[in-house]
């Protein structure tokens, strides 16, 4: 998940507080089911979890955006594909190259999060046991190639 | 930066996750720790403790250089350690690691090696054939080629199966525990302590709390509680804890297993977590009051040493001055008057339950000190 939106933009509701409940409302399933903790509704959890970050600084949406984003509503899968998309991003030649060794039968296919895996001992992502891609943030650097 | 609550709810899934999924321990944790050098679990079968032990020392070896890194890897008896090492050492590493690593194992002797590159070492604890003591595992410069070369070098000790299962393998000669240490003396010697990073990493394997309190009290002063599940850090000793939780998908999965019409689940000490025995632990408001005689287990380490007091409860020697006459020894040869009736009458007490225990402590390792003695 990217971000936590409301139905109307930030400055549409009266204040702060009524912004995070309109969020809330509108993404009431995905929360419920995934901010559980003992004693505490889960609206109440978000709020507190919102209000936290704002005390500390944080600019509101981007408070959404950390917590959106963190292990609780995100799986290992889509943070996997996060980070290559991160790494894929900066370079478009690889990008290219990609798109390019994926493709089934001449044609471009769909990215699959289930299909890229993470080689711990070589430190590549390996996608459907046909092209690993060795990347790193600092300094950056990418490579695709094919297994 | 993440806010408290959040750290808190992340922590609650994780947790609720490993519970409903979680069937494998990972080597990843035990890389996560620094500054802690024994690892202890006690854990039901097929989680995976002897497999993350192994797999340490080959990601270790891996990354650093098979030359860099030491494996030994201990188990009670020679027996178990030749059934390891049969048909060139094809039960010794499990088939799930030789597939990841692609590993080609091969045996000579004690030693199992892949693609030609020692592996590990394996040494039985107990055993009238082969003593730890004068045995020359020391090589005082494999940790100083950090300091001469930057090499990282690290050793990998495994002690698998901590005390053989009750009337199933015939015990031998000798205290496993005085044993390891002799072990470790001779792999460690006076090798200083790497703060840059884990140079040693040490792995004690059990199936249940009760089979190792006698160990983990001999070496560490600790009985790990069966009901907890947390992981227990002993900083001084640079030791780690864990009695790994049965989880739900771990006995989802044993309950559809071919076993499940054979093996009692429910009850077996090695499927199943157990409970002590605490009834014959001293109540606390009952008080000791007089030692009546001092029971002596060694000659000179007076850890081995236990005081009765009142006639009834057993506890650590801590320096009591008695009469010369109240020190009874326990076996012969311990330089003093060895009576072979009160010996008998100190069993027929155990037996009978009528000696009490003043602390957990002293009554694992006054069993399992009577233990070594009737085992002979």
């Amino acid at each position: 998940m990217k971000t936590f939106k409301a139905k109307h933009n930030k400055g549409y509701y009266k204040n702060t507080d009524a912004w995070i409940d309109a969020v809330y409302r509108n993404n009431k399933t995905v929360i419920d089911a995934n901010l559980t903790l003992a004693g505490k509704s889960p609206k109440a959890t978000f709020k507190q979890i919102i209000k936290e970050y704002i005390n500390e600084g944080v600019k509101p949406t981007q408070a959404m955006k950390t917590l959106a984003r963190s292990t609780v509503f995100t799986s290992r899968q889509e943070r996997l594909k996060a980070n290559l998309w991160s790494g894929l991003k900066g370079d478009k030649a690889a990008y290219k190259e990609f798109r390019e060794l994926t493709k089934e039968k001449g044609k471009y296919t769909a990215f699959d999060p289930d299909k890229l895996v993470w080689d711990r001992t070589n430190n590549v992502y390996t996608y459907n046991n046909l092209l690993k891609i060795g990347f790193q943030n600092s300094p950056y650097g990418i490579e695709v190639s094919a297994l | 930066m993440i806010s408290p609550t959040h750290k808190l709810v992340m922590r609650a899934k994780e947790a609720k996750k490993k519970a409903e999924l979680g069937l494998y321990l990972t080597p990843n944790h035990v890389f996560s720790y620094h500054g802690i050098t024994d690892f202890i679990y006690t854990a039901v079968r097929g989680i995976g403790k002897s497999v993350i032990s192994v797999e340490t020392a080959i990601i270790l070896k891996r990354k650093y250089g098979y030359e860099n890194v030491k494996c030994f890897y201990f188990r009670l008896t020679d027996q178990s350690i030749k059934a390891m090492m049969a048909n060139k050492g094809e039960k010794a590493i499990d088939p799930y690691l030789i597939a990841k690593y692609d590993m080609e194992i091969t045996a000579k002797g004690n030693k199992l090696y892949d693609h030609g590159k020692l592996l590990i070492e394996f040494y039985p604890l107990v055993s009238a054939g082969s003593k730890g003591k004068g045995v020359n595992l020391y090589d005082c410069n494999f940790f100083s080629k950090y300091k001469t070369e930057g090499k990282k070098t690290f050793i990998v000790t495994i002690w698998d199966e901590f005390l053989m299962a009750e009337g199933v393998e015939k015990k031998s000669i000798g205290d496993p525990v005085e044993q390891y240490k002799i072990y470790k003396e001779a792999i460690l010697r006076d090798a200083e302590v790497i703060k840059d990073y884990d140079a040693v990493y040490n792995f004690l394997l059990a199936n249940n709390v009760s089979e190792c309190a006698a160990v983990t009290g001999a070496l560490y002063n600790y009985i790990p509680n069966p009901e907890n599940h947390k992981r227990t850090k002993l900083t001084r000793k640079r030791a780690m804890f864990w009695n790994v939780p049965i989880t739900q998908a771990y006995i989802e999965k044993r309950k559809n297993s071919y076993n499940a019409n054979i093996l009692d689940y429910k009850n077996d000490v090695n499927y199943a977590n157990v409970q002590r025995d605490l009834s014959l632990v001293k109540p606390k408001r009952t008080r000791i009051y007089k030692v009546t005689s001092v029971l002596k287990f060694d000659k000179f380490d007076k850890k081995k040493w236990f005081c009765i007091y009142d006639g009834k409860w057993v506890r650590q020697y801590s320096g009591e001055t008695v009469a010369k006459s109240m020190y009874h020894p326990m076996k012969r040869y311990l330089d003093g008057v060895y009576n072979a009736d009160f010996v008998k009458q100190i069993f027929e007490m155990y037996d009978n339950r009528y000696l009490g225990y003043t602390d957990l402590m002293s009554m694992a390792l006054f069993q399992s000190q009577l233990k070594l003695i009737k085992a002979k």
